[in-house]
């Protein structure tokens, strides 16, 4: 419990607390292959058999013909970058209560064979950055079948 | 228009004054100043209100089911009641739900009230929470992104970067009017683009704030409007348009809920050209680069028009077009109650007594907006006269 005045000098209680939800999620067969696979270092998506586009993170259905996808596929290990976000401002991850360090950069990669996913790119500068340019990933070290299994993206050389 | 069983007016509307700050008041106190207000506008008394519709945002204060607690700040008690949360768009669809309600015939009074208390929790992790937690929620930035800001930057170069900041300082010029808004800042187009960068080129003072408010609107059957002393104003259509799990992230600078949303609406509505046949736009703006953009999508503009129009002062309350002369988003941002007062500035606008920010002109139809994740729009059309007439 804590005390404040108004602008009156009026006084005001306020009653503060901190609230953690623990959680647990289920990936189900067609998330859990793919978060699998990025202990490899691999990234899978999986392809629709009526409109070929590849859906990466992988889905139940295809989302435009929604046709139950019909194969795996392997992704290049390479995107163009679709647009980005070089932000300033910290916000809470989530999923884990801490404060994210700034500034940070996310962006849509854009595959080669279709779909795009968001992600983190290593590069902080605006200016290098661009619509269009080619990423390739950093991977960890250490996975675990986590979207931070991927470090991030980076500009591939010459870009 | 749609197909409807009966008309629907809007014959009061009731809001707090929007504030960053509001420790005076709990969450059932505030949502009482907006149902008073609102009880005072219609001279309406609570016992003869049939239903409340009640929504805000999930998450940001915690809060399981609100609108329990609020039974007696909002006058539900012995009423029919519904509870709607569908994100930035809550406030817009809570108005269809009020709106469905009395058309239908099941009720011939709705209240509808939209509400937000964004000091008594975490706005960022409560949406952030929205994304995929498989993937896109350790990823997510909530809604502070200047991806648009980036495609516009890409697309139009710094003549984008001075309107997308200058539409900004209009909207502090409108707010400043609007003694209801929250920021009611002066400032200049070198104070937006010299503020401090949030996500590139998304500036501090292009962002909408953190506000705490209310509004409620209340909707009713023709035969109860014509007891009622305000001026009726009348619910043409509403179209909703959203794409959750099937959005395309590569085209997301085209996804164009928006566009689509308009094209519907205006084809219902014989709506040939929206600036000459609308009076006034209520545009629910979370940021200025996204209001550059949505204004060509809902305006049709296919070459970037909108950025010569906002540098010609063409979007002011007496330009050619008014857009948001209550200040807009990023002025106040109680958001489950953002979306609902866009629709309560437009009916205001047509009632004609807005205050000092109404516009210099008749406003036969107006036109509101309601936003929300994964680019859901809820777009709304207003008119002085009954939609079958």
């Amino acid at each position: 419990m804590g005390t404040k005045t108004d602008k009156q000098g009026r006084e005001i209680v306020e009653i503060r607390y901190e609230m953690a939800i623990p959680g647990t999620f289920a990936t189900g067969p067609i998330m859990g292959h793919m978060l699998n696979k990025l202990k490899d270092k691999e990234l899978w998506g999986n392809r629709c058999g009526k409109c070929q586009n590849v859906l990466f993170p992988p889905k139940i259905v295809c989302p435009k013909c929604f046709e139950e996808p019909t194969e795996w596929v392997k992704l290049d290990d390479w995107g163009y970058i679709a647009t980005f976000d070089v932000v300033h401002f910290p916000t809470i991850n989530p999923l884990t209560g801490i404060m994210r360090e700034v500034p940070y950069t996310t962006l849509i990669v854009a595959l080669p064979n279709g779909g795009g996913f968001f992600h983190f790119c290593l590069e902080n500068d605006p200016e290098k950055l661009a619509p269009g340019k080619k990423v390739i990933p950093v991977w960890k070290d250490k996975r675990e079948g986590r979207p931070s299994d991927l470090e991030g993206w980076v500009l591939e050389e010459g870009q | 228009m749609t197909k409807r069983m009966r008309n629907v007016a809007i014959s009061g509307i009731g809001q707090t004054r929007h504030r960053g700050h509001r420790e005076d008041v709990n969450m059932v106190e505030l949502v009482s100043e907006a149902v008073e207000a609102v009880l005072e506008d219609s001279k309406m008394d609570l016992k003869d209100i049939d239903c409340i519709v009640h929504g805000n945002m999930e998450l940001f204060e915690g809060v399981h089911q609100p609108d329990m607690w609020h039974v007696l700040g909002d006058g539900a008690y012995g009423k029919a009641g519904f509870r709607i949360t569908t994100g930035g768009t809550t406030g817009a669809t809570i108005v269809c739900s009020a709106d469905h309600l009395v058309a239908s015939g099941m009720y011939d009074s709705v209240l509808a009230i939209g509400w937000e208390k964004q000091e008594e929790g975490m706005t960022t992790t409560g949406i952030t929470n929205m994304a995929d937690p498989l993937w896109e929620r350790e990823i997510q930035t909530g809604a502070i992104t200047g991806t648009h800001g980036v495609m516009m930057m890409n697309k139009f170069g710094e003549p984008a970067n001075q309107a997308a900041a200058e539409f900004r300082v209009l909207m502090a010029d409108n707010a400043r009017k609007n003694y209801k808004a929250h920021l009611r800042i002066e400032i200049t187009r070198k104070d937006v683009l010299a503020s401090r960068v949030l996500a590139w080129p998304l500036r501090l003072l292009h962002m909408c704030p953190e506000s705490n408010g209310a509004c409620a609107i209340l909707f009713v059957s023709e035969k109860l409007a014509k007891k009622l002393p305000q001026k009726p104003v009348w619910m043409h259509d509403h179209v909703t348009v959203h794409r959750q799990e099937t959005f395309d992230l590569v085209n997301m600078g085209d996804l164009d809920t928006h566009g689509e949303a308009a094209r519907v609406l205006y084809a219902r509505n014989g709506i040939l050209d929206p600036m000459k046949q609308v009076g006034v736009f209520e545009m629910y703006d979370p940021q200025s680069w996204w209001a550059l953009d949505w204004l060509g999508k809902f305006l049709m503009l296919e070459n970037g028009e909108q950025i010569e129009m906002i540098l010609n002062g063409d979007f002011a309350i007496d330009g050619k077009f008014p857009v948001n002369p209550s200040g807009g988003v990023v002025s106040s941002n109680p958001i489950g109650a953002t979306a609902i007062i866009r629709v309560a500035e437009a009916a205001l606008q047509i009632r004609g007594n807005a205050g000092e920010h109404q516009v210099p002109k008749d406003v036969n139809l107006a036109m509101s907006t309601g936003f929300g994740g994964t680019f859901w729009t809820v777009l709304h059309l207003l008119g002085a006269e009954k939609p079958d007439k």
